[in-house]
């Protein structure tokens, strides 16, 4: 290259961070250092979780902003609109910011901060990470926040084609104006390991939270079934969550206490562990954007069966 | 390994002249000649909002049915002005306890003749206990009365009247008026079947008809947050009325009279209901009839503001319903959450709808760790 790259300094917006874990808090956290491995610098600004706050520094120098602003609601900030003008300016200003980039509709951070930057001149990115529906009062209420916030906003990505149809249909944001790019998977950290499977019976591996948004009521009516037919079919469940009581009833009713293991919630660091003792991956969900688990037990040499829902069929295409 | 699968795509890439067709899948190989932010411009390609459904779930009303039910709304209506022009009456000092006491007896007679008509199999045993409920009901209500009457001695008239308007309006916001007119649709027969997909579900087929029936009949006498509220505002509100009254036989009176219509009232219209829409209707009628009689004796000015309402209730709305129904918009897709619709034999899973459909995909795992690297 004759010309070197523009260099970026990104500021990443979200209420949803490290120590609070799940797929936006790990996408934000490898995007970021992915992108600084290209030699972008970047900033992450959050909510204060608990007694953090402040600043802190993550592997690599990823800075990240504990903004002292109280959660109020599944750890989103209290919606001001101006509120937190001054302490998002002062951040763009002394980190030298060329992009803000706000993750997650359901984070009011992320939409004041996308609307403060766009006031500054700056220029800004969306991704939206989940599907939402359009006939609950929450949903319309939130729906017309997207649609005001992303009135201005540069670019927006979604993690899937039917994700993109949803922002669309939800923000009227242009479909030229959204680009899909899927999550990815650090194939290093999920190697197979065709050692640790047992020889002489399947094992089917469920790794989701236990709710009802995840088909918990699926799994229940579905492993008794899979067990009568399948004598040598034994299941895992890794998480906890609500409908854990209904999946250990059914355990009991069925006596299949020695065919399905619960053990109860697995942090991400043990996922490969549990993943590579199955053969086969199940996942049971009513909703998705975009599955990043199918992913993970994929990298691990599973084979991957899903219910057809949101973003996953084309995620794991049967071609 | 990873650098030799880069290079072999980027040679893929630039050896492909011509692009292939575009595919609606996030890691199918290259998609060569087109950008992260394709959305097709070929008719054969578009496949942007292809599985959007619009309007999939909406029933066409019909007028004169919209406005049959919300006669129930009207009856619930007059209910409450019956119960007010009586607290006016009382409070005034035209109605003598011993009167609205007869009274009282006549209408609780005549709501257990019409109970025992309509209901389908009131058992004599169920029917005791509940004339013996009822019995203790009205006595610890006798007992009480004194304490009611003396409860709000320190508050202005005005307070009271202002807050009892306000409870009376709160109650009418949240009755369950549903509780009169919708009878067990198909729908409430899903959802009974969605709730009976539980592991102790028997599995045999006349099992499930039986907790169906069971669950569909435990259906039939629903209690709500809304109802509950509703119903404790309008006792709240009577007992507000009951404590201006001048003493306490006829606190009594006005409370037995209050509560027959609030909280047994529509216990016998629900019945009526189920029995007889002919009758529900006939009943309403000369229920709203007595109601605007007594109105009209009372205040001139309410009595034109009760008809305005009842027109408002009975013609307006579901004039307005229904002239509004052609802006709905509904949007489904595959975004939507699944809906468990199966019932506990796994054999019916196939019939499931579209959106909520259980199929499986599954892929080999090579294909997809190639493709993501």
């Amino acid at each position: 290259m004759t010309e070197p790259r523009r260099r970026h300094r990104v500021l990443m917006v979200s209420d949803f961070f490290y120590p609070n874990f799940g797929g936006v808090e790990n996408h934000i956290y490898y995007l970021s250092q992915c992108l600084m491995q290209r030699g972008h610098k970047v900033v992450v600004a959050t909510h204060a979780y608990g007694r953090r706050s402040g600043v802190r520094y993550m592997t690599n120098g990823l800075k990240v902003y504990y903004i002292p602003w109280l959660p109020f609601y599944l750890q989103t900030s209290f919606p001001t609109l101006f509120g937190t003008f001054p302490i998002i300016r002062t951040i763009i200003l002394r980190e030298r910011i060329t992009l803000v980039h706000g993750h997650q509709a359901f984070s009011t951070l992320c939409h004041e901060a996308i609307l403060h930057a766009r006031t500054m001149g700056y220029k800004t990115v969306f991704t939206d990470h989940s599907l939402y529906g359009f006939a609950d009062i929450g949903s319309i209420h939130m729906n017309k926040v997207l649609e005001f916030t992303l009135a201005d906003v540069q670019q927006a990505i979604c993690v899937s084609h039917t994700s993109k149809e949803n922002t669309h249909l939800r923000s009227r944001l242009p479909p030229e104006k959204i680009f899909v790019i899927p999550n990815a998977v650090d194939t290093a950290m999920f190697q197979p390991d065709p050692s640790s499977r047992s020889q002489d019976e399947i094992v089917i591996v469920i790794i989701s939270r236990l709710v009802y948004r995840k088909g918990a009521d699926l799994l229940v009516e579905v492993i008794p079934e899979v067990c009568s037919l399948f004598p040598q079919v034994r299941f895992i469940i890794g998480g906890d969550g609500p409908k854990r009581v209904r999946l250990e009833e059914m355990r009991e009713k069925y006596h299949l206490q020695d065919r399905v293991e619960m053990l109860g919630a697995v942090a991400h660091a043990n996922v490969r562990s549990v993943l590579v003792r199955g053969h086969i991956f199940l996942n049971s969900s009513l909703t998705e954007a975009f599955c990043i688990a199918i992913l993970e037990a994929a990298c691990c040499g599973l084979l991957t069966v899903s219910t057809r829902v949101g973003g996953v069929p084309e995620a794991c295409s049967s071609t | 390994m990873e650098v030799k699968a880069c290079e072999e795509l980027e040679a893929r890439r630039r050896n492909s002249g011509s692009r292939g067709r575009w595919r609606k899948v996030l890691y199918g190989g290259v998609q060569e000649g087109y950008e992260d932010n394709y959305t097709g411009t070929r008719y054969d390609e578009y496949t942007f909002l292809q599985e959007m459904v619009e309007n999939a779930n909406v029933r066409k009303r019909s007028l004169l049915i919209v406005m049959r039910d919300s006669v129930a709304v009207s009856q619930h209506a007059c209910v409450v002005g019956l119960v007010g022009t009586v607290w006016t009456h009382a409070l005034n000092g035209d109605l003598g306890a011993w009167t609205l006491l007869q009274l009282d007896g006549v209408l609780l007679v005549l709501g257990f003749l019409t109970l025992i008509l309509t209901h389908e199999n009131l058992r004599p045993a169920s029917l005791g206990r509940h004339a013996f409920d009822f019995t203790m009901f009205v006595v610890g209500l006798y007992i009480l009365a004194p304490i009611f009457q003396t409860l709000t001695r320190t508050f202005s008239s005005d307070s009271i009247w202002a807050s009892t308007i306000c409870l009376l309006l709160m109650h009418l916001v949240f009755h369950d008026y549903s509780y009169t007119t919708v009878e067990p649709t198909s729908t409430d027969l899903d959802e009974a079947v969605t709730n009976l997909a539980s592991p102790t579900t028997p599995r045999s087929r006349a099992d499930h008809e039986l907790l169906l029936q069971r669950r569909l009949k435990e259906r039939s006498t629903p209690v709500t947050f809304s109802a509950n509220v509703s119903l404790n505002a309008s006792i709240i509100a009577s007992v507000l009325i009951a404590s201006r009254l001048p003493h306490s036989l006829l606190v009594f009176a006005v409370m037995l009279f209050s509560l027959e219509f609030f909280l047994l009232f529509p216990l016998v219209t629900h019945h009526m209901r189920r029995r007889s829409l002919h009758f529900h209707l006939a009943f309403s009628c000369v229920l709203i009839g007595i109601t605007l009689y007594l109105i009209y004796n009372l205040n001139y000015l309410v009595f034109t503001f009760f008809v305005i309402v009842l027109f408002f209730i009975t013609v307006v709305s579901p004039y307005e319903l229904i002239r509004i129904e052609k802006f709905k918009d509904e949007i489904t897709g595959p975004w939507d959450e699944a809906k468990l619709s199966f019932s506990p034999a796994a054999s019916h899973w196939e019939t499931s709808s579209t959106t909520g459909a259980v199929s499986y995909c599954a892929t080999s795992s090579e294909g997809v760790r190639l493709d993501g690297e």
